[in-house]
């Protein structure tokens, strides 16, 4: 071989090996994604020093994206873990479930899947129809690499224990559910499904937006529609309505259903009358009996399009949420209500661990009115609908979802003859409850407001204490008092610390644990006793200098 | 800074009393001492003056310290001398904030301690004035007591000290000590800091009576 040849032959090679090459791969990506199948109880600490945030949570790991210099740093804290993937700018990575062993039809096309835990895969890709490789049935996720959760996302997960439920279900809250009106439901569904297609990026899909919105309208609520752009090229949008709260209005609580549909020739029919019509008829009725309610805190009813293409809408929302630091309250979020199925009549509520308390209130709110089973299912993998998208920006959400396998899923033949609004009714009526007693139907005397919480720490050598100053609005109608209550855990239970209403607007708790968050909650009391619901939660130094 | 300006002016007047008798105890022994060897046993009393090694702690405990000692030693030969010492010291504070949010809270404290200390002096030369260096270590027991509210930490920690001084003969069995000492006691708290130090910087001057 001539010198020439030779010479440009091993810069070819040389080329070819770098580019190729793992190690390339590595230095040329700025981060990685790593596997941490063993979080200790430092891990929140170690991740936030290296500038690493959490991505998925799952049962058995977290899926977390790290600096490339980080790596070394995690790795000295006693940080075990495992890199997936280099990311580069132009791939997408995506979360699938798949109930088959190799989830890929071909390995045709750019996309590389590794097996994360049972049945869930972390995939990434350059394609965009990467989808067609992939074995049908299954979920995805698109996963956003660049949205940091909330701080308290993944912090220390509390310990699994029963939670007292402070809340009942009233007279009110019943009086509320009964307003459930198949009907509408039936009504809701069946224009839904008459848009033949409802698969996000079609005009059908958008045409089903604009009906939603029309609907919020029409029960007289002000609603705006949110376009968003999703992989890139495709538009759709999400719907919100919100019944503004009474006393603390910035403070939400959030109902929610996907409304666009998938099927197996999507693009021509996909009616997904149970996926996910029900859940959308059941935000659409909730709006309609709760518009005529006033409340404490608002009350939010998100309709969130491409679910069905990775949880696209509601991450989009989600995201912004996060970055306005909006204060919502909960999300209960409502995917596939109406197809029991032969079994029985079972309604799965579905949290995270942050989430536990949430679960356990639904069910203690909702249980008492319904007929259906309600059951808690505590599984951070269950993240194929759109509580997932806020459980990753730190909000307790969950999702109510039949607890049965519909064997029209995704199917053209997923038409409303196959549900049973029986059970969907019943599943409205408990979410609704749960929202409304969320947002906490107004009170005599009215909630107070106004809560503010500082605290600071004493110490000494060998002891610290920690003092917390409240402050809070009197309220405007005459009260005897106030009584203030706290508790080591959001949403609590509540311990009461005053023995008599205090007639101050101010209060101060000492002597506690120095290492500990407090939370507080205050009621109003009359002058015949009757007590308010509790004012807007505050955390012990939300309001710290 | 009031703080400061008095703990600075307690401790420029010990050393002050210390270095103006040192020289006085000193001529007294010249002139009144007689060639007679030193007791084998002696016994002795020292104050002194405190000044904590580290910032947290001077910070709660802001005020001069002067703890009282008594010891027993027993000279080994003309070079190496040992004793046991039981020294007492108590002072009070106020806690610190932090994340002030209201500066006027606080809260009155009372620290005690009392160690036991074990050491062994080595002696540069002995004669009237006889300088010594040493070494030992000591046995903490220490309680703090928040006075405004039902707490209290009591606990032990063990440490090191280093020290140097000299001794004036005074006649045939009195003998002048001063010494200076640094002390290192590590500990464990959920205060200001996580590691307390009770150890620091220690003046002291007191009187050693052989015995036999």
């Amino acid at each position: 071989m001539p010198l020439r040849k030779r010479i440009v032959f091993y810069l070819l090679a040389f080329l070819i090996s770098t580019v190729f090459s793992p190690a390339a791969a590595a230095a040329a990506a700025p981060a990685a994604l790593l596997k941490i199948a063993d979080p200790g109880p430092a891990l929140s600490r170690s991740l936030a020093a290296a500038g690493a945030v959490v991505v998925q949570e799952l049962n058995s790991c977290l899926l977390v994206y790290a600096p490339l210099p980080a790596l070394p740093r995690l790795r000295a804290q006693g940080v075990t873990f495992t890199v997936i993937a280099y990311p580069r700018d132009n791939v997408s990575f995506f979360l699938l479930y798949s109930e088959h062993d190799a989830p890929l039809f071909s390995r045709k096309g750019a996309i590389q899947c590794r097996l994360l835990e049972d049945r869930i895969w972390l995939c990434w890709t350059t394609a965009a129809d990467f989808r067609k490789n992939l074995a049908p049935p299954f979920r995805l996720k698109a996963l956003s690499l660049s949205s940091a959760p909330a701080p308290a996302a993944f912090a220390a997960v509390p310990d699994k224990e029963s939670y007292q439920i402070a809340l009942q279900a009233g007279p009110l809250l019943a009086g509320l559910a009964a307003q459930v009106a198949v009907e509408r439901l039936r009504a809701d569904i069946l224009a839904l499904q008459n848009f033949k297609t409802r698969f996000a990026s079609t005009p059908q899909c958008e045409a089903a937006g604009d009906f939603i919105l029309g609907r919020f309208r029409q029960i007289g609520l002000t609603a705006a529609s949110d376009p968003f752009t999703f992989e890139s090229r495709y538009q759709s949008k999400n719907i919100l309505a919100v019944i503004p709260g009474q006393v603390a209005p910035e403070l939400m609580v959030l109902a929610c259903a996907h409304y666009d549909s998938t099927g197996n020739n999507p693009l021509i029919s996909a009616p997904g009358a149970d996926d996910n019509a029900s859940g959308t008829a059941a935000v659409l009725e909730m709006a309609r009996i709760l518009a005529k309610e006033r409340f404490d805190f608002s009350i939010g009813l998100l309709c969130v399009s491409a679910e069905e293409w990775g949880l696209y809408g509601s991450a989009h929302y989600a995201d912004r949420a996060l970055r306005n630091g909006d204060k919502i309250i909960a999300v209960i979020n409502l995917d596939m209500i109406a197809y029991p199925g032969d079994r029985q009549r079972v309604l799965d509520v579905i949290g995270n661990r942050q989430s536990e308390w949430l679960a356990d209130l639904f069910i203690a709110v909702a249980q008492p009115l319904v007929e259906l089973r309600l059951a808690k299912v505590i599984n951070s993998s269950l993240s194929w609908s759109d509580h997932s998208s806020f459980w990753d920006r730190g909000y307790a959400a969950l999702c109510g979802i039949e607890n049965s396998i519909n064997p029209y899923y995704h199917r053209s033949s997923d038409m409303l003859d196959t549900l049973d609004l029986g059970f969907a009714t019943e599943a409205v009526q408990a979410s609704l409850a749960v929202v409304a007693a969320l947002a906490q139907p107004i009170s005599t005397p009215a909630a107070p407001i106004g809560l503010r919480a500082r605290s600071q720490v004493s110490a000494s050598l060998f002891s610290s204490l920690k003092t917390v100053y409240l402050e809070w609005q009197a309220n405007r109608e005459p009260v005897s008092g106030y009584h203030v209550f706290r508790s080591d855990k959001s949403h609590g239970p509540y311990l009461r610390l005053s023995e008599q209403p205090i007639v101050a607007t101010a209060f101060r708790d000492s002597l506690l644990l120095p290492g500990q968050n407090y939370y507080y909650v205050l009621t109003a009391v009359d002058e015949q006793g009757r007590e308010s619901n509790y004012s807007a939660e505050v955390r012990d130094d939300e309001n710290n200098r | 800074m009031k703080t400061t300006v008095k703990q600075s002016t307690a401790l420029a007047a010990f050393l002050a009393a210390v270095f103006l008798l040192l020289p006085l105890f000193s001529a007294a022994a010249y002139a009144g001492a007689g060639a007679a060897p030193p007791q084998r046993f002696f016994i002795g009393a020292t104050i002194g003056y405190f000044y904590p090694g580290q910032d947290s702690f001077r910070k709660i405990y802001a005020g001069p310290i002067f703890p009282l000692e008594l010891q027993l030693g027993w000279n080994l030969n003309r070079k190496i001398s040992v004793f046991a010492a039981s020294r007492y010291l108590e002072t009070s504070g106020n806690t610190v904030l932090l994340a002030v949010q209201r500066p006027e809270e606080t809260y009155a404290l009372r620290w005690r301690l009392a160690t036991v200390r074990l050491g062994l002096n080595y002696w540069l030369w002995t004669s009237r004035f006889s300088p010594f260096l040493g070494a030992g270590i000591n046995a903490n027991f220490y309680k703090e007591q928040w006075l405004d509210v039902a707490l209290a930490t009591t606990g032990t920690a063990t440490g090191y000290f280093v020290q140097a001084g000299g001794r004036c003969r005074l006649g045939r069995r009195w003998q002048v000590l001063a010494q200076l000492e640094y002390s290192a006691v590590p500990a464990a708290g959920d205060g200001l800091d996580p590691g307390p130090d009770l150890g620091g910087l220690n003046l002291s001057l007191g009187l050693l009576l052989g015995i036999f």
